[in-house]
């Protein structure tokens, strides 16, 4: 492979990061090639490795990038894990570990799924279910008052109820993806590291 | 080498090297490579973070008529590797008496 063909894997490879990061990186890995000099073109690709496996790097560590800070976000921490779960899929290891790494992920990235899948339907249901019991209450006004006030009531509390525990499930959204990502970002580390003491 | 290498310590050799001087992506890749075994791939996306982290920045260099990117600490990279520094030196020191504990009775 030639250090133009290479550079060229990668910067396909990496295509799902803004231009911005594509750009820089090609820029780093071009110097790198004229730092080491022309002749040492082959010696530099087989020590870097495959740019499926230099790809994979950067993309799990783009996606880590910012989960600590203070402004990150529920969307932020699902949208790492996304990008690492990309990550461990673009890089180059050996298929059955691949497969254990692959049902592994996805049991783990189930199991979060399906819990705030419940904590948000709960949420809506709440609110939805509330909603619908305040026009009922609206509905039968006429007929006795009583009736009415009661579904009236019972529709505030359980809309109200759903609202109180959005924040939480916000928040719980926000934690459970960052620590997801960092997980998954240290099992990257791992595998490829792996990789390398095998070589 | 049997011990594992976390990344903070990969941080604070990177964060050390440019403390002294600044150096380009080659040369540094070289240099930490001297003292930890990492693939060659594994620098650029540490400095790409500790640079969005405003630990470090870059400026540029003509070098034989191309370019040479100069990574650079920044005053809170230094505060960040004076706070690893300090960390390193606790754990070296905890492992050390229980590592070096074993020498004196056999």
């Amino acid at each position: 492979m030639s250090r133009e063909e290479y550079l060229k894997v990668l910067r396909q490879k990496l295509n799902k990061l803004p231009n911005e990061e594509i750009n820089a990186a090609i820029d780093f890995y071009n110097e790198y090639f004229d730092e080491a000099g022309e002749e040492n073109t082959a010696e530099v690709i087989a020590k870097l490795g495959s740019p499926a496996l230099v790809s994979s790097q950067i993309l799990a560590e783009y996606a880590v990038k910012g989960l600590d800070n203070e402004s990150s976000t529920a969307k932020k921490g699902l949208s790492a894990v996304w990008f690492i779960i990309l990550a461990i899929l673009a890089s180059p290891i050996a298929l059955p570990l691949l497969l254990l790494v692959v049902c592994l992920v996805f049991a783990v990235v189930l199991l979060c799924g399906s819990f705030l899948l419940t904590f948000f339907l709960l949420n809506v249901s709440l609110a939805l279910a509330g909603i619908v019991s305040i026009v009922a209450g609206f509905a039968v006004i006429t007929q006795h008052w009583q009736t009415s006030l009661f579904f009236i009531g019972i529709g505030l509390t359980a809309s109200g109820i759903g609202i109180l525990l959005f924040p939480p499930l916000v928040l719980v959204t926000k934690n459970i993806s960052n620590s997801l990502a960092k997980w998954l970002k240290r099992l990257f580390d791992k595998i490829t590291r792996r990789r390398k003491e095998g070589m | 080498m049997s011990f594992q290498l976390g990344s903070s310590l990969l941080d604070a050799c990177v964060l050390a090297i440019l403390a002294k001087e600044d150096a380009y992506g080659y040369s540094l890749t070289q240099q930490v490579r001297e003292v930890m075994d990492i693939s060659e791939s594994t620098l650029y996306p540490v400095l790409r973070r500790l640079q969005k982290g405003d630990y470090l920045t870059t400026y540029d260099q003509p070098f034989q008529g191309r370019n040479r990117r100069y990574y650079r600490i920044t005053p809170s990279g230094r505060s960040k590797y004076e706070e690893l520094l300090e960390e390193w030196i606790d754990y070296k020191q905890k492992i050390d008496s229980v590592l070096l504990g074993g020498i004196n009775h056999e």
